[in-house]
């Protein structure tokens, strides 16, 4: 273990995990740059480096990234990447009120917290987990993809029908292009060759979220945000007692993120989402969130950044990556001579948990580098809406064309606009809209695949597995809730007569 | 306040990167720099048409990293990912025909073509020749009865339709997967093993075996979980002569589905400069340690005739075509 320590804490690893932090933080606040290009774009200048501060500086770009979307959705509604979509609902308003620092230490302590838990789980029992994850096949997937899409649209308490609306509005987007799996059919593409990649997450996130609420800012130009207090101190930290008040609600989006995130493939906003939702759930005062509670930053930010050591454990332990950045963390590890997989933790047990240690001592980094930047954060709610709406225009804008260096993806960026803001206006929840983007690509072809693999959905049905339970769980969670919802009013429909 | 910190921090990061220099300049010692009439003067950008850190972007480079050693010039790897790997073989296309751009063929262009999905041919290209040898492999599961190749015919004949054999659909492992049926004439239940996880698949025995590349497949052979029942091509892996390659398992005619990874130019490049190129090949894949580091992976590096890969290219693709064919009619 001494070696370990050795092995991180020197001078030159610990400053390129901090830099790591500091960079990927940029990378997570500005929409459409992201963690799978922030560690991209670290790939070539690490492949000259030593094998362990290389890991040092991917593992800080990639615990820096994924918190720093808490910024902008905190301060200006526009989450930098999916896993940062469900902080805009508490974080938001919560700036408005002129607690955007306190908003801000929350979200940072929550961060720590999730990533911290995750990196504990990690290291005592990735490998105990990993075989978990391998029970877990395409029938099992798509269980578990459409009870998540059914669970977020049951606990928008009385907006469940027009949730899943939304969340039909997004598999039916997510199909355009070429078909999965086989790649023969262009689905809904009428002829256009662009179509046929589909629409990027990136930009149907930018389109939904950001354009939309810079237009509904225009009317409101010369309202004056409440600035931030910020008090003349060195960092913000968030009180012990709500700390300890929120304990609980940490634990729980923290197994949650975990768990989501050794699954690969679903990912921080899965894990968030579903963490706001399940916290509504069971938190004694639901009518509080939205409206800028404290639970409501702490269960997803501790979800989100939970997921960091979740989709770790598959990609240490199996060779499997999680999600997109440990897929592309485990190729700079192999560029280095270290194959990720069954073998890592028993052959070179050292580097194994010295690549963990790292992700340990970046989640305090981030933190650290968090607490000390929020005063200065903070103050960008001031600066007047006429400067900052451009500014931030022009930042997606260009946020969108360096994803893909391609025209095409503007020109759907206003279809998504006009989709958001419609959605919005209406009353439809947005969060539904996007897991269904999110997972509906996991749902289609792990659907696809069961098929290939027991025959039929009906034999897939006839499994005993966790994905047929997830699958009745699903259809009885909304039988429920139909039943429910109706239930209340036939109960009002009497009193009136009576 | 402001001004400590950001000092605290420069300061922070000055070890870094002067580490991070001094490596670097350790890694490219002066070499020999391979003669010839024709000298670079423009860096030489290695264009490989799938994202960083994939199974095509490691060992690329890695053999951009050899190259180096033996040119004038850097030859630095760029990823343009898109299109199933067509768009990085349409920018290229466009590149000046100098030898500065150059694409790496995978094996995925004449699959591509033979389908229909792809436009263009080697023939829209200058073809330099091939750098990279990679063997696709057959697993099962370790606690499976089958043995041998013959073991896994057995029971598909005995069961047609049952057997479940994954690859990712529409890739060379989907490919020799057929490549067995035909010459078998046996039938299995092809199921498609995209996305991240092949592994835990056939590790939780949901399948019944699969097809993927040799260096993907290694540790888990090494860990004792998967049974390696035979790898796709002539040639015995170095450390591992006692799996059985496909002609000891009794199939001909499969030269076609060898993973050769080859390099094109765009058309109209002058001779001179893609007899240069593939000079800095074969001087790179005789490097021993770039044929260490490949090794380790469970692939090598390789290396022919500007003549003798245009010929490959062209039975290829023709191969291809037929193959194609037959899956059309089917």
């Amino acid at each position: 273990m001494l070696e370990v320590f050795a092995n991180i804490l020197t001078l030159q690893n610990l400053s390129l995990i901090l830099l790591g932090v500091a960079i990927g933080n940029v990378f997570g606040c500005i929409p459409g740059l992201n963690a799978p290009i922030a560690v991209a774009l670290a790939l070539p200048f690490t492949f000259n480096m030593e094998l362990l501060p290389s890991i040092s500086l991917i593992m800080g770009l990639y615990m820096g990234c994924v918190s720093g979307g808490l910024v902008s959705a905190v301060l200006l509604r526009i989450p930098g990447t999916a896993a940062s979509v469900a902080t805009t609902f508490d974080g938001y308003p919560m700036a408005q009120q002129g607690r955007g620092t306190e908003a801000l230490s929350y979200g940072a302590f929550a961060s720590f917290f999730g990533g911290i838990f995750s990196c504990i789980v990690l290291l005592a029992l990735a490998p105990v987990l990993a075989n978990i994850a391998i029970g877990f096949g395409p029938w099992e997937y798509f269980g578990t993809a459409a009870l998540s899409l059914i669970i977020v649209c049951v606990m928008m308490s009385g907006k469940t029908l027009k949730g899943l609306i939304a969340v039909c509005i997004g598999l039916l987007l997510k199909t355009v292009g070429m078909s999965p799996i086989d790649g023969v059919a262009a689905r809904f593409t009428f002829g256009n060759y662009s179509l046929e990649n589909g629409f990027n997450l990136i930009v149907v996130i930018i389109g939904v979220f950001a354009f939309p609420e810079i237009i509904n800012s225009i009317g409101k130009l010369k309202v004056v945000v409440k600035p931030a207090k910020i008090k003349n101190k060195l960092f913000y930290i968030p009180s012990w007692k709500d700390i300890k008040e929120q304990l609980g609600t940490m634990f729980r989006g923290s197994v949650i993120g975990t768990a989501i995130g050794i699954l690969p493939g679903m990912g921080g906003g899965a894990a968030s989402l579903i963490s706001y939702a399940q916290a509504k759930k069971t938190s004694k005062t639901p009518e509080k969130f939205g409206t800028g509670c404290a639970e409501g930053i702490f269960c997803c930010e501790s979800a989100n950044n939970a997921t960091t050591g979740g989709a770790l454990i598959p990609m240490l332990a199996l060779g499997v990556p999680g999600d997109t950045v440990t897929a592309i963390i485990m190729g700079a590890l192999t560029l280095q001579g270290i194959s990720a997989g069954p073998l890592l933790s028993m052959n070179q047990p050292v580097i194994f948990k010295s690549i963990i240690f790292a992700v340990f001592v970046a989640n305090i980094f981030m933190f650290v580098y968090q607490i000390f930047t929020i005063k200065y954060m903070a103050k960008i709610v001031e600066v007047p809406k006429y400067y900052l709406f451009p500014l931030i225009t022009m930042f997606c804008v260009a946020g969108v064309i360096s994803l893909n260096n391609n025209m095409f993806d503007l020109i759907y960026l206003m279809g998504f606009v006009v989709i958001g803001y419609i959605l919005d206006k209406n009353d439809y929840p947005l969060s539904p809209f996007i897991l269904a983007f999110v997972l509906g690509g996991i749902v289609e072809d792990n659907l696809r695949r069961s098929i290939t693999y027991y025959g039929s959905f009906i034999e897939s049905m006839q499994q005993v597995s966790i994905g047929t339970l997830f699958v009745y769980l699903g259809v009885a969670l909304l039988i429920y809730s139909a039943f429910r919802a109706n239930r209340d009013k036939f109960k009002r429909f009497r009193k009136e007569k009576t | 306040m402001k001004k400590v910190l950001l000092l605290l921090v420069v300061l922070m990061m000055i070890p870094a990167f002067a580490f991070a220099g001094g490596d670097q300049e350790e890694a490219a010692p002066a070499a020999e720099v391979a003669d010839g009439p024709y000298v670079p003067t423009k860096d030489i950008t290695f264009v490989v048409p799938f994202s960083a850190g994939g199974n095509s972007d490691i060992p690329a480079r890695i053999f951009a990293k050899y190259m180096t050693k033996y040119s004038d010039v850097e030859v630095k790897v760029t990823n343009i990912v898109g299109a199933g790997g067509k768009a990085g073989a349409r920018e290229v296309m466009k590149a000046d025909p100098d030898g500065s751009m150059l694409i790496m063929q995978p094996v995925g262009y004449p699959m591509q073509y033979s389908l229909g999905v792809a436009e263009f041919t080697y023939e829209d290209f200058a073809p330099i020749g091939q750098w990279l040898d990679s063997t696709l492999a057959v697993v099962v599961n370790a606690d499976s009865s089958y043995m041998s190749m013959d073991d896994l015919v057995a029971a598909a004949d005995a069961a047609p339709g049952t057997i479940k054999m994954g690859s990712v659909t529409g890739t060379l492992p989907t490919f020799a997967t057929i490549e067995i049926e035909m010459q078998k004439d046996v039938e299995f239940n092809k199921v498609d093993l995209s996305g991240a996880s092949k592994a835990p698949e056939l590790l939780s025995n949901r399948i019944d075996g699969y097809i993927d590349g040799f260096g993907a497949i290694k540790q888990y052979v090494e860990s004792g979980q998967f049974r390696c029942l035979g790898i796709i091509t002539d040639v015995k892996i170095k450390g591992y002569e006692e799996i059985p390659t496909f002609t000891e398992a009794g199939f001909t005619g499969y030269e076609y589905l060898k993973q050769a990874f080859g390099l094109w130019a765009p058309k109209g490049t002058p001779a001179e400069v893609v007899e240069y190129i593939n000079n800095l090949i074969k001087l790179a894949s005789e490097d021993a340690e770039c044929i260490e580091e490949m090794n380790a992976l469970g692939i090598a590096p390789a290396h022919n005739s500007v003549a003798q890969y245009t010929k490959n290219m062209e039975t290829t693709y023709a191969k291809f075509q037929d193959v194609a064919k037959a899956i059309v009619g089917n």
